[in-house]
């Protein structure tokens, strides 16, 4: 509010020197309060209303609790993290905590030594408490960089159980029997099976786990590229065998609309995190009783895979607040204000902690009452997911995962196959040279 | 006499059938507005709300930070216009009616300057910016959107400025008035048209502004409209094409219906200045 | 006398002298720092950066993106010029006869030209949904197509979106133009070739475009330039895809500086960007000047 009295101020005043001198008020303004309390920079990608609500009240505790704090939340997008963070580095002028970037781009800043340690936080949190993977995730020499704040998979295959029964169909476990399934559902306005093809993280997200559910990987624990194997052909021609029945843009898909065909009805099979339940529930609540949910099919010779997000949380370096932060960074593990962010999106953010994903209270709430076994079913997934920075248990920490999967090379050879034609091999190939000279840079 | 008339009746109606369809979009924001969030997923899709609703116009207000941007916006418009036309309107004068060395070099600078891809410039703008401690400010903004409001200002502001007639402010000096006070009771008045039409064309490439604003404003008090619109078409995950076209509605009409008023002066500024350049 | 004129001088200086420092820190500095770090290997998130001479260069020209961003901000800025110009024309000429309601339909038509990017694109998106979007339904509906387009999911279709929209958006700025120009042009001329018996294409031919040149002239190269610079509308309306079938120039350094990290190549394709308008601009000139010369 400062800043609206300043500039109004100087915009009355009709003057250059006007806006100069509000400009260096505001300026002023914003050092003088910095002085007499501490304000905590806090980034996050989770802006929509029931987060900020839950955001406010968890903050407004922590500053009950601590009076010399105060927290300012800092919305970014999921698009210009990348932007945003080079812009605050480069002007040395970084956020006290992050929280909710992903576990790749995590590993080029780690690559870059731009993290505070964050040991302190895990070991008061309690570092048996964590999930192994979630945990381990974030090791990196020796050290913790991160914590996963909360968790997610995509490796989900939701369902309409209304538009299956009819089709004479059971849930598809297999790439063939997923195929079948969306030319058997594709009528009309619906369309059998919706998949992301554009150019987005949402495509290279899938893709990483297609790969890997075929048996293959990105890059080999030997630190050689895995890309251009016989796995990524497969699984580029199970995308372009399943292309024909995703809705006509799906070329340009990422989060938003594959959500977006699904809760509106308009397909029968779709990819996605727990988030439908609560959006069908919102949106389009006469389809709530026809929905769930299986881990992703995979393909019948490879092995059951499951991609994670690993929603970090992490203090750059450079913040001017470490130890407030690491305040912050606890109190967000905090048992009330863990679960009550969960639940502001129910099924879509799943816990990192064993203590509370076995507590009741995680479940005490309608939507979560309702779908209990199909968010049992993905949290005991996101236990056992992985994530590009390590594909296998003998992979070392990949630096340069956050190169790989921010070049969008892994999106750009679905799309090859499905927008420019070409052949799955050559695809395979074209983009294995890719990935070879993003490790080499 | 009646050939004549059915002609001009014709032309009218196609006229006028072109001038609707150019406008389609717009009602299509606007009947989009003003339906339930579920009646935009209606198929067929209806051309009018069947249940018409201000309902997203109410959310919007109250349930998000709409109203911030929207002033924030306001304020950095009116700021980037005053500042870049009162900068242009003395450097224009002074490169048009002054000889002094360098003074062609200056006028190749701004033509120069009118080439550069606005992302050349958003790095190192965005390290002076959070040096000066601008960063999340709305004067950082305004600083930045000088870099290419000024130049542009100063070529169309020259323009009108060359084609007053010298002999009028001679004629002021000849009665004892020194040069400024030429300047401003001569050049000023005679330049108005002119500085109307720039101040809104400053106006306009503010207010619709996206990628400074993108990156050097990440708190929400400080957002402008357009980075905050469409950080919440992300954010909002599935997509509410209701409550987007509610925001496009008021993110446009208030400048279209302002606009509309000053259209005149648009075009006669526009004409008898840019153009002949 | 030499007085006189050396405080003339300095008060000019004076007048200019804001001007200069804007330009000098808001513009040379930040423009300098951006050529140097072009021949500079630079990380945009630490800002550590390595002398590599004309490297950076060097791969670009060797990279098959490069070509091809080129090529699409080519194909992007004609197409976007020719339709406004087209349009921009045959819209003015339509809004000078005598209509009733003319200011009404110039306002209209003026109206998206002042939207915000942001909002053309979010209105045009909601058109193009290739589930819910209006513009299907209506082609259906009216039998033109058999099944639904994918506006912006398959090339050429997401260029030809594009530049549609990109013509939309900005064709009033030629209609502004050319509605004042014609409104100056002297009705005596008309009167004369109507008195010759010159038919309505012979006056638009002989009188209209000939008076419409000069302005028309400084329109072209104003579209030219901002329609090879525009980030805003072909970013939010398609990212660059689909795969890189819209990607323009101004998109490939705000990949590369901020998605990619690599500040230096960023730069250096801006500065390459930069180098094309100079040369589009100086053979702009030299044609301009050659026809106004061989007096047309």
């Amino acid at each position: 509010m400062v800043a609206f009295s300043d500039m109004r101020r100087s915009g009355t005043a009709l003057s250059r020197r006007g806006v100069l001198a509000g400009a260096a008020g505001l300026a002023m303004a914003g050092r003088a309060r910095a002085q007499g309390k501490t304000t905590l920079r806090f980034w996050t990608s989770q802006g929509a209303p029931p987060q900020m609500a839950a955001w406010k009240a968890i903050f407004g505790r922590f500053e009950q609790a601590n009076p010399q704090s105060s927290v300012a939340i800092e919305l970014y997008s999921d698009d210009d993290i990348w932007t945003k963070l080079s812009a605050a580095f480069a002007a040395k002028n970084v956020p006290d905590l992050i929280s909710y970037v992903q576990a790749y781009t995590v590993a080029t800043l780690a690559d870059n030594d731009l993290l505070e340690p964050f040991d302190d936080v895990i070991n008061a949190v309690g570092a048996e408490n964590f999930y192994p993977t979630m945990r381990d995730v974030y090791k990196f020499k020796g050290h913790y960089i991160a914590a996963t704040f909360n968790n997610q998979t995509s490796s989900n295959l939701w369902y309409r159980t209304d538009l299956l029964t009819a089709a004479g169909l059971k849930p598809p476990t297999t790439w063939d029997e997923l195929v079948v399934a969306a030319k058997a559902t594709t009528k009309g306005d619906i369309y059998g099976n919706t998949l992301p093809f554009g150019r987005t993280s949402m495509t290279s997200t899938m893709m990483v786990n297609f790969v890997h559910q075929a048996g293959g990987l990105i890059v080999n624990p030997d630190g050689s590229v895995g890309f251009n194997s016989p796995a990524t052909v497969a699984a580029l021609e199970f995308l372009s065998e399943v292309f024909p029945y995703a809705p006509p843009g799906a070329t340009n898909y990422s989060w938003g609309d594959v959500l977006n065909s699904f809760v509106t009805g308009r397909a029968a099979m779709a990819p996605y995190t727990g988030r439908p339940i609560a959006m069908v529930a919102a949106q389009n609540p006469k389809i709530l009783d026809s929905i769930s949910v299986v881990g992703y099919p995979y393909m019948k010779d490879g092995r059951q895979a499951f991609d994670c997000a690993f929603n970090s949380l992490f203090i750059p370096k450079g913040a001017a607040h470490v130890a407030a932060a690491k305040q912050l960074a606890i109190a967000l593990f905090q048992k009330d204000n863990n679960i009550q962010f969960l639940n502001t999106a129910p099924g879509h953010n799943l816990p990192s902690l064993k203590t509370i994903g076995d507590d009741p209270a995680l479940f005490d709430n309608s939507l979560m009452q309702k779908f209990r076994p199909q968010v049992e079913l993905m949290i005991r997934n996101t236990a056992a997911a992985r994530n590009l920075v390590q594909e296998t248990d003998k992979s070392p920490y990949d630096l340069k995962a956050g190169d790989i999967f921010n070049s969008g090379v892994l999106a750009e050879t679905v799309q090859d196959v499905v927008v420019n034609k070409m052949s799955p091999k050559q695809a395979a190939a074209k983009g294995a040279d890719k990935i070879a000279s993003l490790l080499k840079a | 006499m009646i050939r004549q008339r059915i002609g001009l009746a014709l032309y009218n109606l196609a006229v006028w059938v072109v001038v609707l369809a150019i406008a389609f979009p717009l009602f299509w924001m606007l009947s989009t507005a003003l339906k339930p969030n579920d009646e935009t997923f209606a198929l067929p899709p209806t051309l009018l709300p069947v249940h018409p609703t201000l309902e997203q116009f109410q959310r919007l207000l109250t349930e998000t930070p709409f109203t911030t941007f929207f002033v924030n916006s306001v304020i950095v418009g009116l700021c980037t216009t005053v500042l870049v036309v009162s900068v242009a309107v003395l450097g224009a004068y002074g490169l048009v009616r002054f000889r002094f060395p360098g003074r062609e070099l200056i006028a190749h600078l701004v033509l120069f300057t009118y080439l550069l891809p606005a992302v050349l410039l958003l790095l190192p703008l965005y390290l002076i910016i959070s040096r000066l401690g601008l960063a999340n400010s709305l004067a950082g903004l305004v600083i930045a959107y000088t870099t290419f409001a000024l130049p542009f200002a100063l070529w169309l502001l020259r323009s009108f400025i060359v084609a007053i007639p010298i002999d009028m402010e001679e004629a002021a000096m000849v009665d004892g008035a020194s040069r400024m006070r030429a300047f401003v009771e001569v050049v000023i008045p005679q330049a108005l048209p002119g500085i109307i039409s720039t101040s809104l064309f400053t106006f306009i490439m503010s207010w619709n502004e996206y990628l400074y604003a993108m990156v050097f404003i990440n708190v929400d008090t400080s957002k402008t409209l357009p980075p905050g619109v469409l950080t919440m078409l992300n954010q909002n995950q599935n997509v509410e094409w209701a409550l987007l076209m509610a925001a496009s509605v008021l993110m446009s009409v208030p400048v279209l219906v302002g606009f509309s008023f000053l259209q005149s002066h648009l075009t006669r500024g526009f004409g008898s200045g840019a153009v002949k350049g | 006398m030499a007085r006189g004129m050396r405080r003339d001088q300095l008060t000019g200086l004076l007048l200019v002298a804001p001007t200069l420092l804007f330009f000098a820190v808001l513009i040379l500095y930040p423009l300098g720092q951006s050529l140097v770090l072009s021949l500079h290997r630079t990380s945009t998130l630490t800002l550590q950066s390595r002398f590599v001479g004309l490297d950076n260069f060097r791969v670009l020209l060797a990279d098959p993106e490069f070509t091809q961003a080129f090529i699409n901000t080519v194909i992007w800025t004609a197409g976007a010029v020719v339709l406004q110009l087209v349009c921009g024309i045959g819209m003015a000429l339509l809004l000078h006869g005598s209509l009733v309601g003319r200011s009404l339909a110039r306002g209209i038509v003026l109206f998206p030209y002042l939207l915000p990017t942001a909002v053309a694109v979010l209105v045009w998106r909601w058109l193009f949904n290739d589930l819910y979007g209006y513009l299907n339904y209506a082609l259906l509906a009216a039998g033109l197509i058999t099944h639904p387009l994918a506006w912006l999911s398959h090339m050429p279709d997401a260029m030809i979106s594009v530049i549609l929209v990109g013509a939309w958006k900005f064709f009033p700025f030629v209609v502004i133009a050319v509605l004042a120009r014609l409104q100056s042009i002297p009705d005596a001329l008309y009167e004369a070739a109507r008195v010759d018996g010159a038919s309505r294409f012979a006056q638009f031919r002989d009188i209209t475009l000939p008076q419409l040149a000069g302005v028309l002239s400084i329109v072209v190269l104003l579209r030219a330039i901002w329609d090879f610079k525009e980030f805003d509308l072909i970013y939010l309306m398609t990212g660059g895809g689909p795969a890189n079938g819209t990607e323009t120039l101004p998109i490939l350094v705000y990949r590369e500086a901020f998605q990619m990290l690599k500040f230096g190549r960023g730069a250096a394709v801006s500065v390459a960007m930069l180098l094309f308008m100079l040369l589009f601009f100086l053979v702009y000139f030299r044609v301009n000047r050659h026809l106004e010369a061989t007096g047309r």
